[in-house]
Order: structure tokens, then sequence, then C-alpha cells
């Protein structure tokens, strides 16, 4: 760096306390007049020690924590923890569990992307769509509350299937909102897509290349809206995602009009499947066994395993490693959030200062994650 | 298909991690070419990294476990170093950028020194913490969590 540009650069400092960093988070932010130079993301202030926690208690224990590392999709966590257990313990949910499981998860992927909509576009300067988007999220934490008890910490799943069962009257709730989604969101797309406002502070702005992606292990729907076709569901089928029948959304451009894009279909595509799950437990509703009677004494599995789990941000996975005790030796999470912050210097470099709130914002990342 | 990559690096010790990832142990020495040999070879292509998993075996004894995938041939394997008395350990972030993050929290939570990181600084925990809490020799200072030890 010369002296001429030394002169020019002035660091701006974002956060940790900031409305559009969804958390807290700190940016440094080095700047020529209005260009981004450099972003030094600064991480950290949500941290809860949540492996740490693991260790201090048996399997079972730290199972209501876990809703807690990604508090807008506790189901996904939830899971890839018990998938890494029931792997160890060698243990087959019923079938209906793993149903349920399957249409839980679709509706929280819902509610999660319905959140980020909301909020992505409030950090634009949209205050409209977030009321939108919060009506038709409320409908599905009100299933979520009668079903498992809690709006967003659910401490649902457990060890060989779900706590409690589905029944009809739910099943109808679930058929009305799954019914209305697609109208709702035809509306969304309408008063979005082609707003020439958004179009004009998305479009080709944020441009996440491919290889640059591959590299920093990018995944989801980020890594989807650059053209790679990567979802866990399809390469490592898990529950029952073999049998239904749905496709994976994706862009070529990577821009966060393209991100915005691809969340949507994905949206279609989880109604689909909602939809898919729903057939089968109507005609399976006289079927009981919803989860196995473990005896927890007897949790005390060895090995090494990873559950993993394809979450609204991206890949999630969970590696345990298990000594023969009833506490967990090592709990590890990798969480997608964590590798879609450090890219925030290599897709905002070179934009403009205002745009750097539209790019963080399209990569819908969440903090209590990054930090765990 | 590991055989060829097995028979190159000399590869003694071979786990499994549930559900089916091969667990290869490698010298530290040899890290950044086992990893550049997978990343670049055709047979392999594993250009991503998942993961860096870091663990404390006791005895003073660490382990870094590397999760890499494969897209073209839709495969997961995992590389793993034992490292004992000298914690430090190459950086691989010329191979692979995302692992800036992952090695500065295996620094701060486990306290393995990473040879060549662009900022080796604690990440999750404040700058004047003291200790590597996910070492199983770590004591809890606070008070208030002495119920789960007695």
């Amino acid at each position: 760096m010369n002296n001429s540009t030394l002169k020019n650069t002035t660091i701006l400092n974002v956060g940790p306390q900031h409305p559009s960093t969804h958390g807290v988070l700190r940016l440094k932010c080095e700047l020529n007049g209005e260009r981004i130079i450099k972003i030094e993301p600064i991480i950290g202030y949500l941290h809860r020690g949540m492996e740490k926690m693991a260790e201090t208690g048996s399997y079972l224990q730290y199972l209501p924590v876990v809703d807690r590392i990604d508090y807008l999709s506790g189901f996904f966590c939830s899971f890839a923890y018990l998938d890494a257990i029931e792997k160890l313990m060698d243990i087959v949910c019923p079938l209906k569990a793993l149903y349920i499981r399957t249409i839980t998860m679709e509706l929280n992927r819902i509610s999660s992307h319905l959140l980020w909509l909301g909020c992505y576009l409030m950090d634009l300067g949209a205050t409209s769509p977030f009321f939108y988007a919060f009506i038709e999220r409320e409908k599905i934490l009100h299933i979520f509350e009668k079903l498992a008890g809690a709006r967003m910490m659910y401490n649902y799943y457990t060890l060989g299937g779900v706590k409690n069962d589905i029944n009809k009257e739910l099943l109808g709730e679930i058929k009305v909102f799954a019914g209305n989604f697609n109208k709702q969101l035809k509306e969304f797309e309408d008063l979005i897509n082609n707003n020439p406002i958004f179009i004009s502070r998305t479009a080709m702005i944020g441009v996440l290349e491919q290889e640059t992606a591959v590299n920093y292990s990018v995944t989801g729907a980020n890594l989807r809206a650059s053209g790679i076709l990567k979802d866990l569901r399809k390469d490592f089928p898990y529950l029952i995602y073999k049998q239904i029948e749905f496709d994976i959304p994706y862009k070529k451009s990577g821009d966060s009009y393209s991100r915005y894009i691809v969340r949507v279909k994905e949206m279609k595509e989880s109604c689909k499947i909602v939809n898919q799950c729903l057939d089968w437990l109507y005609s399976n509703i006289e079927d009981l066994k919803i989860n196995l009677k473990i005896n927890t004494a007897k949790i005390k599995p060895e090995g090494e395993a990873i559950g993993q789990v394809e979450s609204p941000r991206g890949l999630m996975l969970c590696y345990i490693c298990a000594d023969g005790t009833n506490k967990p030796s090592r709990v590890k999470w990798r969480t997608p959030s964590f590798y879609s912050v450090q890219l925030i210097n290599e897709i905002a470099k070179n934009y403009l200062v205002s745009d750097l709130m539209s790019i963080f914002g399209s990569l819908d990342v969440i903090m209590p994650e990054v930090d765990r | 298909m590991f055989q060829e990559f097995k028979t190159k690096f000399n590869i003694q010790k071979e786990e499994f991690i549930l559900p089916d990832i091969n667990k290869f142990y490698i010298n530290k020495d040899d890290l950044k070419q086992v990893l550049r040999f997978l990343k670049e070879t055709d047979r392999y292509l594993f250009e991503t990294l998942e993961c860096i998993i870091g663990k404390d075996n006791t005895n003073n004894a660490l382990e870094l476990i590397y999760a890499l995938f494969s897209s073209k041939y839709n495969t997961k394997c995992a590389v793993s170093i034992n490292i004992q008395d000298d914690f430090s350990v190459p950086s691989v972030v010329e191979i692979f950028p995302c692992a800036n993050f992952d090695e500065r929290e295996i620094y701060d939570l486990l306290g393995v020194r990473f040879i060549n990181h662009p900022k080796l600084e604690r990440i999750l925990l404040p700058s004047d913490f003291e200790g590597n809490p996910l070492r199983k020799n770590y004591k809890m200072q606070d008070d208030r969590l002495r119920w789960n030890y007695e």
C-alpha cells in the first residue's frame, strides 16, 4: 500500500450492537471514501460454552440446551445431535416419528426463511413485508406451540422418536396453512420480485463466485445461489427424504438477488414436502408408536459419530465422541453461519458501504449459531 | 477408492466415524502434503473442508480431525493427526481459506498453536481469558458450578 492510499483510508466500526447485524457482531471496516477495502468480523459476544456444557451432564440433560444453538430452527439442532447418538446406539425410530420429524423440520425451515425474508427487507428499508412475513410465521409458531408446548425452544425430539403425538385437529391446521401458503408466497413475490428499488439494491451486488464459495466451505442456499447443486437431503438422504419428491432450487449468478430467489423457491419446495407428509400421516393416524422406550440408565454409547442435517442456513454437523460413560467426551458443532461470516470480507470488498448490510443480510447469518 | 492414497502416504491406522466416514491417521509433518494431494488429485477432489474438530484424548495428547467432502464423488472422509507434548501444527489456511476461523477456535479452546496462521488470536473468548476450557485438565473457576463435581 503506498502513501497516497494510506491517507484516504478510514476505519469504520459497525456494531457490536447494530440493528442489521441480527445479533451481536462487530465489523471493523476499512474504507476508502465510501468504498470498502477490508472487513474484519469480530465474533464471540454470544459465546455460551455449548461444547463445554455438553461434557458436564448426561446425554439427555444436554438435550434442552441444544435448541438454543440456533433459536430460529431448533428442530434441526436437536435432530443433528440425536442423529449422532442414534447412530452410535443403533436406534431406528418408528416410521411415524420419522414423518413427524420431517414435517416439523420443513415447517421450521419455512418459518426460519420467513423471518429472514421479513428482516432482510426491513434492512433494505421496506417495512410492510416484515409484517406480512410475520403473520405467516405466527401461524407456524401456533402449530408448534400446540404440538411441542413451546414457540421457539421446542425440546420436542427425544432419543428414538418424538415426545407428543400429532392429532387430527393439528393435521387439519397444518393442511389449511400449507394450502394457503403458496397463495401468500405469490403475494410476496408480486410485491418484491420486480420492485425496482429492491432490484437495484440486490442485483449484481455481493457476487459470490463458485470458487470462493467452495474455498470458504459455504453451504445451503448461499452455495446453491452460486450454481452449485449441493443439498444433503439429496446427497446423503436422511429421515424419509428418499421417498419424497422435491426439487433443489438453484441459480447461477450468485448475487444477493439470487440468494433471495433461491430461499423463496425453497419455501415452496418445503410446502410440497409438508403436503406429502400430511398424506401419509392422515392415512396412518391410528399408528400409535411415536417413540421407543429407552432405559435412560443404559445410554452409554461408545465410539465416534457425526450427525448431519441440512438446516435452513446450510450444513449442520454434530460430532460426538463417546467413551462408554453416561457423559459425552466431546461434542463439536459445525454450524453453517460460522463459515458464512468469514465470507463477508471476500464478497463485500470493493462495494459501497451502503451495500454492506444488503450483502450481509442476504447471507442469512445468525449470531448464536456462530458463537455457540 | 482410497487404496492409492493409502499406499502413497503409507497409512497404517484407519478407523470409522459413524455412519460411514473413513478416518485416516497420518503423521503431523505430512498434513499439508496430504490435504493438498486429496484436494487436487482428480481421483479424489476433496475440495471442501467441512470443519476441523479438535479434541483432548487426555494424557497430554490432542487429536485434530479434518473433515473433508468431495462433491464430484459425493464422498466424505476424515484425516486425523495426533499431537503429543508439542502442540504446534502447520496451518492449512493457504490450502483451505475457511480454516482460518476453525484454527483460531482450536487455538482458543484447546491451545494448539498453528504455524504461519495469518492472525492467531482468541476468537470466542475474551482476549484476557486464562486457560483453554476444552482441555480435560481445565478447572472451572466458577463457584456456582461446583455441584457438577462433588
